[in-house]
């Protein structure tokens, strides 16, 4: 925590909430934040930087969505990125917007925006290859007009409950990536598009998702998903009443079958899971031969009852849950995120509460202990670890009501460590070599 | 422009309405620790020391200013507390003594806004400079009644008696009297080539006048101008030169002007130091010699401008605060950081504070608010390693250049799938997103390869 320097602060012009923070990974390897706020107004930040100079320049800019009524919130935010490359981002927004007759429930909306003149562009790239070429908009570290130009077409699509936490998964089997989104209803919906429709859709789970067919006790506050090998699905929901749900699937070609779930009951409302590896020594564990060994866990952050992280879940599913002291001892839980703070190659589990605090966990061998506490101007709503100086080192962001704190590690900090760490590779790759 | 949020601080309650120059950070008790003393309207002085109020003097009247300093010239730092209404009082606290107590009470003209103690004479002795809002600086200089009084005699007067047996001992005298045409902004002291004083007052519209106290035999070709209007008393000629600084829109008689003069600039160079300029439209300007070294305009409108070394490299950052709460630091190159206090504020001043007194640890750098919510905000967690943000790509790259890659590929296989990722990511030319990758795999190298992107932790 001490080698983290203040960087970067932009203001809100009203308040978000947990879900309204979403990264877009820019084309040169920098992440640019989206920030919506409850007055319908949203904001990106990045930072501007030039190949030949290594200064930054924060920018702030307010990306003006379309079709966002005036009376409406915004609920929630996701984004991803449609093929591999470029600028072609969909961003979804949800929005309530309360009924004039306050006796009924307030209309719901999931708007999806994405450039289609893009998707123009791609799906005719056989006969326009040339002109698509030359509408590819320049991916330097300059301006993004392809965000402005999504902002402009929007696809609403009518939701009959309240929204929660907007998600996103890639359906491999159809390389398709379908909007998950958590519902008062108890629900877990997946929605995608229909092409021939040219709209969105409600897809049943049980041909997508098989795992979130079930109703719930209590509506979903959060839900993760991770790919632990190439065909396991694991994904976790955490429930308002304490109602924790995992479940493991296996896919195979277009066939998705649930392999094992667990479920406990915790005490209060379960405001964030995550999965995330320890890597259980310092060494390259890159091939995907050997990320069957790696070792999944799972971070709970409760709001009344102290957070916990379940280790090896997909071995030993919830059996083996790990307290995080004094998490409780302060306000309640917000967020939890993992990031790697010290630069040790083995990441930390962070925590945001409601009493301005940002806890910071390290596993000691058989337990976690908490190494670090700092304190913020107001609650954390939202943390997250990535890159947003495109220089590879990741920043931790942190959101509160007011603004976005934008840490960056010590550069002196992160040299030492790059340091120490190739003249280890440098090393071992000598003794291999002696070796053979 | 950058911006960073503050967090920890420490919170004062301190009621009434605080004047812009009755705030200020010294060593008070002449211990070596920073304190901060802060006066109000309503005649209560308060000294802050650590977390704690050290001591609280009522009943002295309307405090428009208040400066800490060694105005008794016997080498012991005092605190000169100014009125309204024409009061002025010195305390004294010698070092072994734990309260301030009052040794001089003296009557002088009313109105005074702003004070300085300062030498502006090249005499070796402080002198205290008095503008008041009559368009009038004075400077008065502490006389002794017979023999001056030296710090071992006040020390061993704190000690045995009481300090305050001092009164009737000596008197502020007044030396010179400046009218102004116009309402003046800030007093500063700048220090020429040769070293010696010249007073900076603050005119409307971006304007100053440059006050010389000194015989002209020590007179630089600066002060050749034809206009300048010389006049000598007796304790040495004086000089008032008006510069009006070459920008034309910024005339604006209704715009009140601060001024700071004396930045560190770190080099030591013979040409003096500049000073920061700054008007309530929005302008701060750095000045050095008459030249307008840079501009800068903000939206905001500043009332302070204040030094203060924040990034610990020896030289000055300028520290400006507007009446909202905005507050911007520059340093000598205009790199700017900015800082909101969520609040209005009517005083400000940066400076070194001691956060924990009696443990021997030096005075760190604070930003000092007070507030018009009877709040006085200590900002001390404030150290910026550099004012610019950069990434990490430069020092890679000079890291890199130590390195021979002929050996380093040499070592590496190109069989094995990392090793061959590695080698090619080492070979030259190093473009910017080889060198992004090179770091991300040695800082995070779990699952960075095999997917060539790397897995966002939003993706887990």
């Amino acid at each position: 925590m001490e080698h983290l320097v203040d960087a970067h602060y932009v203001g809100l012009p009203s308040q978000g909430n947990v879900y309204s923070l979403t990264p877009l990974l820019l084309p040169s390897g920098a992440h640019k934040i989206i920030l919506a706020t409850l007055r319908r107004r949203v904001l990106s930040f990045r930072y501007n930087f030039t190949n030949d100079s290594s200064r930054l320049k924060p920018l702030v800019r307010e990306v003006h969505f379309t079709c966002i009524p005036n009376t409406a919130e915004i609920v929630s935010i996701d984004a991803f990125h449609r093929g591999s490359s470029g600028e072609d981002y969909v961003i979804g927004i949800t929005l309530v917007k309360p009924h004039n007759d306050p006796g009924r429930p307030p209309e719901a909306y999931l708007n999806v925006y994405c450039d289609q003149e893009w998707e123009s562009d791609n799906s005719h790239a056989a006969d326009r290859a040339s002109s698509s070429e030359a509408s590819v908009p320049h991916v330097a570290g300059g301006s993004t007009p392809s965000l402005d130009n999504a902002a402009q077409n929007c696809r609403m699509l009518e939701l009959g409950f309240v929204p929660y936490q907007l998600t996103h998964t890639k359906l491999f089997q159809k390389n398709e990536t379908v909007w998950v989104l958590g519902g008062s209803d108890c629900q877990v919906h997946i929605l995608r598009e229909d092409t021939s429709q040219n709209c969105y859709i409600e897809a049943l789970a049980e041909d997508t998702l098989p795992e979130f067919a079930e109703k719930l006790p209590s509506p979903p506050l959060w839900t993760s998903i991770a790919f632990t090998t190439k065909d396991i699905r694991m994904s976790a929901t955490g429930c308002e009443c304490g109602y924790l749900k995992m479940t493991q699937c296996t896919f195979d070609g277009s066939q998705s079958d649930i392999t094992a779930s667990w479920e406990l009951q915790l005490q209060g409302p379960i405001s964030c899971v995550r999965f995330f590896s320890l890597p259980t020594e310092m060494h390259w564990q890159p091939t995907i031969n050997n990320i069957d060994h790696l070792q999944f866990n799972l971070l709970v952050a409760c709001s009344i009852q102290p957070s916990q992280v379940f280790m090896s879940v997909n071995k030993q599913g919830l059996s083996n849950g790990m307290e995080l002291p004094t998490s409780a001892s302060g306000d309640a839980v917000l967020c939890g995120m993992t990031a790697d703070l010290d630069l040790d190659g083995s990441v930390e589990v962070l925590l945001g509460t409601y009493g301005h605090q940002l806890l910071v966990y390290k596993w000691d061998s058989n337990s976690w202990e908490l190494r670090a506490t700092r304190t913020l101007p107001h609650p954390v709503h939202s943390l997250h670890y990535l890159d947003v100086t495109g220089d590879g080192v990741r920043e931790l962001l942190i959101l509160t009501p007011k603004g976005l704190h934008v840490f960056q590690h010590h550069l002196e900090h992160v040299e030492d460590r790059v340091n120490s760490l190739v003249e280890m590779l440098l090393n071992i790759t000598e003794d291999n070599q002696e070796k053979n | 422009m950058r911006a960073v949020c503050f967090v920890n601080r420490l919170e004062f309650e301190f009621g009434g309405n605080v004047f812009r120059s009755s705030l200020t950070l010294g060593d008070v008790d002449n211990t070596g620790e920073m304190a901060l003393v802060a006066g109000n309207a309503s005649g209560d002085l308060a000294v802050f020391k650590g977390d704690k109020q050290w001591q609280i003097l009522n009943g002295l009247g309307m405090i428009t200013a208040v400066g800490i300093g060694d105005v008794l010239n016997c080498g012991l730092n005092a605190v000169v507390v100014v009125c309204g209404d024409g009061w002025c009082h010195i305390y004294l606290c010698p070092p072994g003594c734990a309260r301030l107590e009052c040794v001089h009470v003296q009557r002088i003209p009313a109105n005074t806004k702003v004070l300085l103690l300062g030498d502006i004479d090249a005499d070796g002795q402080q002198e205290l400079v008095l503008g008041l809002t009559d368009r009038v600086v004075r400077s008065y200089r502490w006389c002794w009644l017979g023999e001056p009084i030296g710090k071992e005699f006040v020390q061993s007067l704190g000690k045995t008696t009481n300090v305050a047996s001092l009164a009737g001992r000596g008197a502020l005298v007044c030396l010179n009297k400046w009218e102004f045409a116009h309402q003046l902004g800030a007093v500063t002291l700048n220090h020429n080539a040769k070293d010696k004083p010249s007073l900076l007052v603050a005119q409307p519209g971006g304007t100053f006048m440059k006050i010389r106290c000194y015989p002209e035999s020590d007179v630089t070709a600066d002060f050749m101008d034809s206009d300048s209007s010389g006049r000598s008393n007796q304790f040495g000629e004086t000089s008032v030169v008006y510069h009006p600084l070459c920008i034309n829109s910024m005339r604006n008689p209704n715009v009140s002007t601060e001024i700071l003069g004396d930045i560190e600039t770190g080099h030591n160079n013979d040409k003096g130091s500049p000073f920061a300029v700054a008007t309530l439209d929005g302008t701060l300007m750095l000045v050095h010699n008459d030249e307008i070294l840079w501009s800068y305009q903000v939206d905001h409108q500043l009332f302070a401008v204040t030094k203060l070394d924040i990034t610990g490299d020896g030289h000055d950052e300028i520290v400006v605060c507007s009446w909202d709460g905005q507050t911007y630091i520059l340093d000598l190159e205009k790199h700017c950081v900015r800082f909101q206090l969520e609040e209005t504020v009517s005083g400000f001043c940066s400076g070194k504070y001691t956060l924990e007194p009696n443990c021997s640890k030096p005075p760190i750098p604070v930003l000092v608010y007070a507030t018009f919510n009877n709040k006085i905000y200590i900002y001390y967690d404030i150290h910026l390693p550099s004012m610019l943000t950069e990434n990490f790509n430069p020092r890679l790259q000079s890291f890199m250049q130590g390195l021979n890659f002929d050996e380093v590929r040499k070592k590496l296989s190109a069989s094995e799938g990392k090793d061959k990722i590695l080698a090619e990511l080492l070979t030259p030319p190093l473009t910017r997103e080889k060198v992004k990758q090179l770091t991300e795999i040695s800082l995070y190298f779990r699952k960075t390869i095999p997917h060539k992107k790397a897995l966002t932790p939003s993706e887990n």
